[in-house]
């Protein structure tokens, strides 16, 4: 057993939305520092597990622990205030203000003392830079994603959950993404939970693969193990 | 030109006092999308705080301490907009309109029987202060003092309500919420507390059009819904949660009802509601029903 205590754990966690259980028994957890990739099907309960993180949705009972605090009983902004802070797949840019002031907002979230310069995330995001004064509504897919990126990091998160942070972008977009990804982790000390059906891109962002499957966990593996299987690949990801 | 100057003036006081009453009511329907029936009663509420403090203070009095009679009010009500929150709006969020609909119908009845209660059933009032009762003459024109006054309260209202709404740091945040509060609290922003600052803000703002309005009104447990009414006509014209759209719409549906009893004075109250539906017909969404405001 490790003895790095991990950032967040969960343990027999269940989530519904109204009478049936999405999620199922679920027990998961991520050490610091550490990039995990979910992988599911279209509708096996990876952006359901992540909104139940959070209490941002389904109703949720079992144990979730970050950072060592038992949270369960939190608010969702009580949550993101602990650094624990999702980018959703909808990505919710505010479409009224601009850019710059969305990515503002993310600020809310960060913890005392932890807060991240808005100079350091328009390091990290060259193409921002630019955009600073474009309204919500004026930006591309591509450009959304990084903002909704851009903005999550503001909280200076200890885990970012990214649901399907490539979701319809041109390949080049996930290659950018892939890169953004990296010198974040570079540069920030985090822990990531990225969610995806792209199974390139998780690869190339993250070291462990998580599988779920009609709402359960059904593998929790590094990659080589996850190549050395190839029917799981078959089993639990093919359409 | 008599009559068209005087008219005018008449549907801007009537457009004025209605708008100070639909400001607070346009107000938490674009943030909590909840359709306040109550709000009427605690505008009531208002009117017999500051009765209640004017007549302590012993009656007629400076234009300062009437002011600080509507301000009183004004707290006192966005006290009770506190409580309401707390107990009431806060269950009412993720359930189905039609129980918002029942709630605030509920308090609205609450309201009247409170009154009863405190003030009896008997007419109440009192006259506005000195420096309010008396008229400025104008060409032909003669202008109460304590009209011109509510006129300028709307107006005063309105432009603090817009700035405050789109330059202050809460007022983002409100419109933040107002635009998606679940995106928000995933940011960080508690949600709940914004929320029950915009309920205090609307409750505080119908106790203080209460103050202001008291003067020259009777006070009676049927106060609450004669300005609702209204208030009502002008949220649903001006686009439901737009407060510019509120203040338009009260302007517009103002001088229609002032011109109306001018040419029919024997149906006064008719031509509101006549040009409301007809406007409505026309325009379903409202003056502003695109761009919500708040």
């Amino acid at each position: 057993m490790d003895s790095i205590e991990p950032i967040l754990s969960i343990r027999g966690l269940d989530a519904f939305y109204g009478g049936s259980r999405i999620i199922q028994n679920a027990s998961l957890s991520i050490r610091p520092g550490e990039k995990v990739a979910l992988l599911g099907r279209n509708g096996a309960g990876k952006s359901t597990l992540m909104k139940s993180l959070l209490n941002a949705g389904p109703r949720v009972v079992g144990d979730i622990h970050f950072d060592g605090k038992d949270i369960s009983a939190l608010a969702t902004d009580a949550r993101s205030r602990m650094g624990l802070v999702l980018v959703p797949e909808d990505r919710r840019i505010y479409s009224n203000i601009t850019v710059a002031e969305n990515i503002e907002l993310g600020r809310h979230a960060a913890r005392a003392g932890a807060a991240v310069s808005s100079d350091e995330v328009y390091d990290l995001f060259p193409l921002l830079a630019p955009l600073r004064q474009r309204a919500g509504y004026q930006l591309s897919g591509g450009q959304q994603q990084i903002v909704a990126v851009a903005r999550g990091l503001m909280g200076a998160p200890r885990l970012l959950l990214l649901d399907e942070p490539v979701e319809g972008l041109a390949p080049v977009v996930v290659d950018e993404m892939v890169q953004h990804i990296a010198r974040i982790c570079e540069t920030r000390e985090l822990a990531l939970l990225i969610a995806e059906q792209n199974l390139s891109f998780a690869r190339r962002c993250t070291d462990r693969v998580v599988l779920i499957d009609s709402g359960r966990i059904v593998f929790d593996e590094t990659w080589e193990v996850f190549d050395a299987n190839p029917e799981l690949k078959e089993r639990h990801l093919a359409v | 030109m008599y009559d068209v100057g005087m008219t005018v003036f008449n549907g801007l006081a009537w457009a004025m006092a209605t708008f100070l009453v639909a400001a607070g009511l346009t107000l938490i329907f674009g943030i909590l999308h909840i359709l306040n029936f109550a709000h009427g009663g605690f505008f009531m509420i208002g009117a017999y705080v500051s009765y209640t403090v004017m007549i302590a203070l012993g009656g007629a009095l400076p234009l300062w301490l009437y002011l600080i009679g509507a301000m009183v009010a004004g707290v006192v009500v966005g006290l009770l907009g506190w409580a309401v929150d707390m107990l009431v709006f806060r269950r009412l969020r993720d359930v189905d309109d039609a129980y918002s609909l029942i709630a605030t119908y509920a308090l609205l009845l609450l309201c009247g029987g409170v009154v009863q209660l405190i003030w009896g059933l008997n007419y109440l009032g009192v006259m506005p202060p000195p420096v309010l009762n008396s008229v400025i003459f104008l060409g032909d024109m003669f202008m109460p003092t304590y009209t011109i006054f509510i006129i300028l309260c709307g107006v005063l209202v309105y432009v603090g309500l817009e700035l405050f709404i789109a330059k202050s740091q809460t007022g983002r945040l409100i419109r933040v919420v107002a635009a998606d509060p679940w995106m928000a609290q995933l940011l960080g922003l508690n949600v709940k507390r914004i929320y029950l600052f915009t309920v205090i803000l609307s409750f505080a703002l119908a106790g203080l059009a209460g103050g202001l309005l008291m003067p020259n009104q009777s006070l009676s447990p049927e106060l609450g819904g004669i300005f609702l009414l209204q208030a009502f006509g002008v949220i649903i014209l001006g686009g439901m949660g737009s407060i510019r759209g509120a203040f338009l719409a009260a302007i517009v549906l103002g001088l229609i009802e002032s011109f109306g009893v001018y040419f029919f004075p024997q149906y006064p109250g008719i031509f509101f509601l006549l040009a409301l539906a007809i406007i409505l017909l026309i325009k379903p969404e409202g003056i502003m029903g695109r761009e919500q405001t708040a």
